[in-house]
């Protein structure tokens, strides 16, 4: 085998080779090198493959800097590990070092591991409009069907204040299997049932739970957990039994307590999944007593004096029965979906990875 | 010559051999490979068993509540085969009151006489007592069979500072229910109106319908009791306090045919005369939702490691 004294970097051979045959070997093997360079990657590692330490590759010289300088006196017992004797000595003591991974147990080494290495998205001083549509779940004579929205603004990561609104569209079902249509036809009874027409709030919210799930463990989807609570105002309209009886408005407060989830579908758009228990006393119509009537005992003294079919004794007669309604704390359960649609949509981490 | 053409085909067959490692590079390394490796597989091969308090969420006279327990086997991480029972007890909801305010204490009936019958004989109003005697409901608990299907699985952290490994699956099966009368009084005749000035008398529940003249009032409710086969749909959670032990939260849906008023629904099944019958043909398909919450014991206690 002939091997030559060649540059390989600068492809410049020696004088020595200065022949034409040789020459032409040197720059066709030159250039052989060199291409096989190019395509290889130029020397990288393959991925996923860690690159040698050069402290490992190459015996260490013994370092200049462990003599003490002679102006100094010498430490008493310097530490071994501090100033290592020889570089085979630093060569064995570096690979035979613990790592901090080296007292876990296999089987819990992955515990330790931090979840939210990084948050997905940042959430504070940021404002959340968030398209919703909501329906009853446990109300057997009505459910509501409610659209509206909800803004908040995160005052952290994890807290927020915000204002919603629903505006409600009742369902009454009126074919045989209807609760509502049963109990007439079965009973010959018909309950008072009431219907919200709006509803408005005042929320505070809180996130004490957030995390990440594998889907068939083939993707993963960010997701918070929060609990929200509310006060504010409604409005609901009696659903007369007898069609010729007034409607009347009831305008009261109202509470909700919920639990819900965003699921992140971007950076800056979630889907929002919620259950809410709305309680508000809502006033029925008398519908029991028989004698709350135009003619009746019941309503003799608001009606005294009036004409009948005037709007002063219709007035009365509405007034009559509102007054002796019956009012009681309803619990509605809503389940809910909306878009959480979080602006500005951009945002910076304040902190490196 | 020779030397050039030594040159090009030293190239050529580099290329080729560098062509498999060009095209490795174009391509994401981590394609095609699982999200997580070395993933705590919660649930495969692994017994699930798990005591449940349940609570009916939608049945609109009754509110059941009572306990029971599912028992699954995890073939994979995400499949699973298993069954339930549950039992509820019932009481009645605030609707069974705002109802009965409504009704009479004692049912008015049509005599031989019409002329001296009480005035609302001809509503055919139950009494407190009918009503709440025909209302529906399970009595003697609820059974499925099902597949619970576990998509998603991951860990969360509670106040940045517990963490905790939860899942969400849904269920879809069959199942049975066998149905009551959990309200009933058991009373085997009823005191009846028998005229407007207060005139009383004794009338007998009908076991069946009678051909001719019948009284849905007083005829049994026996034809919606008994089995039911029901379709079972549920969603629930797992989360895992450690490997082997979790709180477990599910809402679950049995669908079957049931007259939960226990009365005339349908006219099609009535006699020739016109008077209604209480038939099957009054069942239709009801929803009952159930939600439950339970602790989940996972056997063996230890929970694999993926690769």
């Amino acid at each position: 085998m002939i091997s030559f004294p060649l540059d390989i970097r600068g492809c410049q051979p020696y004088k020595a080779l200065r022949e034409v045959s040789m020459r032409r070997l040197a720059i066709s093997l030159c250039m052989v090198t060199a291409s096989a360079l190019t395509l290889s990657g130029a020397g990288g590692t393959a991925y996923g493959q860690a690159t040698q330490p050069a402290a490992a590759a190459q015996p260490a010289s013994p370092p200049a800097a462990a003599e003490p300088p002679a102006a100094e006196p010498p430490a008493a017992d310097p530490p071994a590990a501090a100033l290592p004797p020889t570089g085979e000595t630093t060569a064995s003591e570096v690979s035979g070092a613990k790592t901090p991974t080296d007292d876990i147990k296999v089987k819990t080494r992955w515990d330790d591991i931090a979840v939210l290495p990084r948050r997905y998205t940042l959430k504070a001083k940021r404002l959340e409009v968030s398209p919703q549509y909501h329906f009853t779940l446990n109300n057997p004579l009505i459910r509501h069907h409610a659209v509206g929205a909800q803004i908040n603004y995160f005052l952290s990561e994890a807290l927020w204040l915000g204002v919603e609104g629903q505006y409600y569209v009742p369902q009454q079902t009126s074919d045989v299997t209807g609760t509502y249509f049963l109990i007439g036809s079965q009973d010959k009874a018909l309950p008072a049932v009431n219907k919200l027409i709006f509803s408005a709030l005042l929320d505070f919210g809180y996130v004490p739970v957030s995390g990440k799930f594998a889907l068939f463990n083939r993707a993963i989807v960010h997701w918070e957990g929060y609990v929200t609570l509310g006060v504010g105002a409604f409005m609901s309209q009696v659903i007369p039994v007898k069609r010729s009886d007034p409607a009347f408005n009831t305008i009261s407060a109202i509470f909700d307590i919920g639990v819900g989830s965003r699921l992140f579908l971007t950076r800056w758009l979630a889907l929002n999944a919620f259950l809410k228990l709305y309680g508000y006393p809502d006033k029925f119509e008398p519908v029991a007593n028989a004698s709350f009537t135009r003619s009746g005992a019941g309503c003799s003294s608001y009606l005294a004096g009036q004409t009948a079919g005037t709007q002063a004794f219709e007035d009365s007669y509405t007034q009559c029965r509102k007054d002796n309604g019956s009012t009681t704390l309803v619990m509605d359960v809503q389940f809910g979906l909306g878009l959480s649609i979080f602006l500005p949509p951009k945002f910076e981490y304040k902190m490196a990875r | 010559m020779r030397t050039h053409m030594r040159i090009i085909l030293s190239f050529g067959a580099l290329a080729l051999l560098a062509a498999p490692a060009h095209a490795d590079r174009g391509r994401n390394p981590l394609a095609g490979q699982p999200a997580i490796r070395h993933r705590l597989e919660m649930r495969k091969m692994r017994l699930e068993i798990t005591p449940q308090f349940m609570i009916s969420a939608n049945q609109p006279f009754l509110i059941g509540f009572g306990g029971g327990a599912n028992i699954r086997f995890h073939l994979t991480d995400w499949l699973a085969i298993g069954g339930s029972y549950h039992y509820t007890y019932n009481i009645a909801s605030p609707l069974v009151g705002r109802i009965s305010e409504a009704l009479p204490d004692t049912y008015a009936v049509r005599t031989a006489s019409p002329a001296t019958d009480d005035p609302t004989a001809g509503l055919r109003q139950p009494s407190k007592d009918m009503f709440k005697d025909h209302l529906i409901g399970p009595t003697l608990g609820m059974w499925s069979a099902h597949l619970a299907l576990t998509p998603m699985g991951g860990k969360f952290s509670l106040f940045n500072a517990l963490f905790a490994n939860y899942d969400f699956y849904g269920l879809v099966g069959i199942g049975g229910v066998i149905l009551g009368n959990p309200l009933s009084s058991g009373a085997t005749s009823y005191t009846v109106r028998t005229d407007s000035a207060g005139g009383t008398s004794v009338r007998d529940v009908n076991g069946t319908a009678l051909t001719a003249q019948n009284d849905v009032n007083l005829q049994s409710p026996a034809p919606f009791t008994g089995h039911r086969i029901a379709g079972v749909f549920g969603i629930g959670t797992h989360i895992f306090f450690n490997d082997f032990v979790g709180l477990n939260l599910e809402l679950r849906d049995y669908m079957y045919k049931a007259n939960p008023g226990g009365l005339d629904v349908k006219t099609t099944d009535s006699n020739s005369d016109g008077s209604g019958v209480l038939s099957e043909q009054d069942e239709y398909l009801v929803n009952h939702l159930y939600f439950g919450v339970g602790l989940t014991l996972m056997i063996p206690p230890g929970a694999k490691i993926s690769r």
